[in-house]
């Protein structure tokens, strides 16, 4: 009897053990990378004679796919080649889940010293103090950012002060398919195209080729058509909505009406099914152009099998309407103890020749001139289309809004749903144009 | 006066053995339950963004959204529609379901796993992912249609008509477990009633209303109570297929909380929909459970 229980104790005993071990396991894989391969690089060098006490930084990134972790770890073990001092430690997590983890992370009081950050909520962590102003290693020279011109920066700059070091640059942009435009006989956009232009040109192609013209202009796109009027979608103080007339609304949604009516684009359902790039409408030959951002440049001519051109959006000749949007920022935690090695590693990533070449664009367009420079002998075909159209965009561009305001992410949910509760039917053009107007200071008031 | 102590000892070391061969079941529910039901009820009266520390506001979230938040209004309609339509769908078809599997057929068993399969991979992302393909625009079920010669190019999920009742239909699909449940009541309706019943000259159909169905009841009514709860939180679905679209159709109340604690991060507010989710579907259960008097049969009861 004893014997039995135990045997029954130890066999407890062991199971809690595996499970416990099977645990841990799977969360160094998922959360945690403390990358083996490198430690072992860093070790020898370490040998060679370094005197410095090795000093462990923090980093932490959102990361769509293996392709960005695995990208991440080789710049972080060139990096730690080149400073072998330093030992990067990284945690990752998909977008959703990632803010999800860094607020958890703020409310202990655990920040990484490095912190990718996104326009949604860099002025919201920064306005709590949750960041590390980086004004003086600029001006220090220890983040280098000598001969980059000021457009590639200002995305990071909150309450005048600079909290994020933009990684890469992107832009929206009408990509379209040269081809169908010859074959129905339009004149290509260009920079001068006009929204009249556009409407019409997406008749005919929708006449002429039996594709669709374009799909529904979204979010970003009423962003740029209030820009070109030279109003914003939010106020300054991030309060209530930044434009008066809401005949602006009106006329942009209506133009779409006009274009839905006609079967020139794409159905409102039809865009709703589509779940990511792959299905998309224009990805998937269906119709002749599509909004989006620069860096989908490379897998849509991939996708579709066919070489490719960007435009501006429509109306974007007079300069207002158009930025150059960074893509995501680096900032560090304001509790950050080495924030030193943090902005060392901040400037690698932006300036590293090496680096850069290794990431190929795939954070964004790099904006450091040397960089370019070194890089631009060895561009894809895509690549050389991007870096001509952000030359473009920079011509054009008025500087970007500063970055969104609290609960913004609760307004460009609301401008969805009421734009669609008008595509299909629902509600007239001026309810639509009311209802957010109503609803969206509604949700802006609580940020006074 | 001494054996007194000892005997209060003694009984206090039996209570201790006990509480320690509880412990781990004890420590797991005040740290994964206690704890954070109490600390949510003390959330949803403050604001909370997880950035900074929580801030006491009243009854401001309670107001504010039964008073000021449309959002959450169409988030209670689609929850209520889908309540009302996918559970007495769901029962029916597993009572019906049963009922067949209940005969004494060869190969019986691998039916009723068959049939239960969909249970256990139903509320899986794959099959969110199949049931965009057979009702979305270019899906199985349009081109079902254009073979009949109806053509049309109507996305089902996406529709705001049709949407919410592809998540219905979804939620019908997965009628295993209730299924099993009945198939495990109707087991034990003794056979000699309907032998009885036989012998007076009953038709199935009148077994079926008179033995079958009452002698059934309790089992409904513990199936009842279980899909009501699972219906109102029904939340995977709907974050899948319809991501609560087009225009909050599909907005179910969880995958509402959800969005609300964890994309605008208001944990608050979110606090504050879920203890009233917890209060309305504690009262409807109390509902349920007060009208089984007067339709619940059993057998104990009467004799």
């Amino acid at each position: 009897m004893k014997g039995i229980r135990l045997l029954s104790f130890m066999l407890l005993a062991v199971v809690l053990v595996i499970s416990g071990c099977a645990g841990e396991k799977g969360t160094t894989e998922s959360g945690k990378n403390a990358g083996q391969e490198t430690d072992k690089s860093t070790g020898t060098e370490e040998r060679n004679g370094v005197g410095d006490e090795k000093v462990t930084i923090r980093m932490s990134y959102f990361a769509g796919s293996q392709a960005t972790i695995d990208l991440t770890n080789q710049i972080i073990e060139l990096f730690m080649k080149k400073y072998p001092h330093i030992f990067v430690e990284t945690e990752f997590a998909n977008y959703e889940s990632y803010f999800e983890k860094l607020s958890v992370q703020a409310a202990s009081n655990s920040l990484p010293d490095i912190i990718r950050q996104d326009y949604a909520f860099i002025a919201q962590y920064a306005e709590k103090g949750l960041l590390m102003p980086l004004d003086e290693q600029i001006a220090s020279g220890k983040i280098d950012m000598t001969d980059v011109h000021p457009s590639n920066l200002e995305g990071g700059i909150v309450d005048g002060g600079m909290y994020g070091i933009n990684i890469g640059n992107n832009a929206i942009t009408l990509i379209y398919d040269p081809a169908s435009f010859e074959q129905a006989g339009v004149k290509p956009p260009h920079e001068h195209w006009t929204w009249e232009d556009y409407e019409q040109a997406v008749l005919t192609l929708h006449e002429q080729t039996g594709l669709y013209g374009d799909s529904h202009q979204t979010f970003p796109s009423f962003g740029i058509f209030l820009r070109q009027h030279e109003q914003h979608l939010y106020n300054e103080d991030g309060t209530a909505l930044g434009y008066e007339d809401d005949k602006l609304f009106i006329d942009f949604y209506e133009m779409q009406m006009r274009l839905q009516k006609a079967n020139a684009i794409s159905s409102v359902a039809e865009e709703m099914e589509s779940k990511g790039l792959e299905d998309n409408v224009f990805a998937t030959k269906k119709s002749a152009m599509g909004t989006f951002f620069s860096n989908n440049m490379e897998n849509l001519q991939k996708m579709r099998g066919s070489s490719l051109a960007m435009s501006m959006l429509p109306g974007s000749g007079e300069g207002n309407g158009m930025y150059v949007k960074p893509s995501q920022f680096m900032s560090i935690a304001q509790s950050s103890k080495n924030p030193e090695e943090a902005a060392l590693f901040i400037d690698f990533w932006i300036n590293d020749i090496e680096a850069n070449k290794r990431m190929n664009t795939y954070f964004g367009f790099p904006y450091a001139p040397k960089v370019i420079e070194a890089m631009e002998p060895h561009f894809t075909d895509a690549q050389k289309k991007i870096a001509e159209y952000l030359e473009t965009v920079q011509k054009y561009a008025a500087p970007i809004d500063p970055p969104d305001p609290n609960r913004a992410s609760e307004v460009t949910k609301l401008l969805t749903n009421v734009s669609q509760e008008y595509f299909f039917d629902r509600i007239s053009v001026q309810e639509a144009a009311a209802k957010f107007r109503e609803s969206a200071n509604a949700i802006l008031a609580k940020n006074k | 006066m001494t054996s007194n102590i000892a005997a209060v000892r003694t009984r206090w070391k039996e209570h201790l053995t006990g509480y320690v061969f509880i412990a781990p079941w004890l420590l797991g529910f005040i740290g994964f339950a206690l704890f954070p039901l109490t600390s949510s009820l003390y959330l949803s009266f403050t604001e909370y963004d997880l950035l900074s520390a929580p801030e006491w506001i009243g009854w401001d979230n309670y107001r504010r959204m039964l008073f000021e938040d449309e959002r959450y209004w169409n988030a209670v309609r689609a929850t209520l529609i889908y309540v009302a339509v996918a559970v007495p769908l769901k029962l029916l078809f597993a009572l019906i379901v049963a009922l067949i599997l209940n005969q004494s057929l060869r190969g019986i068993a691998i039916l009723r796993s068959v049939y239960y399969l969909p249970s256990i991979i139903g509320g899986s992302v794959a099959v969110a992912v199949m049931w965009r393909q057979l009702f979305g625009m270019d899906g199985a079920v349009n081109s079902f249609l254009s073979m009949l010669g109806k053509t049309t190019n109507v996305s089902w999920i996406m529709n705001p008509d049709t949407a919410i009742y592809t998540i219905v239909l979804l939620g019908v699909w997965q009628f295993g477990s209730s299924m099993l449940i009945f198939l495990a009541g109707l087991k034990q309706i003794p056979s000699g009633l309907y032998e009885a019943a036989v012998i007076d000259g009953a038709g199935r159909w009148q077994q079926f209303l008179k033995i079958t169905l009452p002698q059934l009841t309790p089992v409904i009514l513990f199936n009842l109570i279980m899909q009501v709860i699972a219906g109102f939180k029904v939340f995977t679905e709907g974050m899948i297929i319809t991501g609560g679209g087009p225009f909050d159709q599909t907005l179910f109340y969880a995958l509402y909380l959800y969005e609300k604690s964890f994309s605008s991060f208001e944990m608050g507010y979110g606090s504050a929909m879920a203890w009233v989710m917890l209060l309305v579907v504690a009262l409807i259960t109390a509902l349920i459970f007060k009208s089984s008097t007067y339709w619940v049969h059993y057998e104990t009861k009467e004799s």
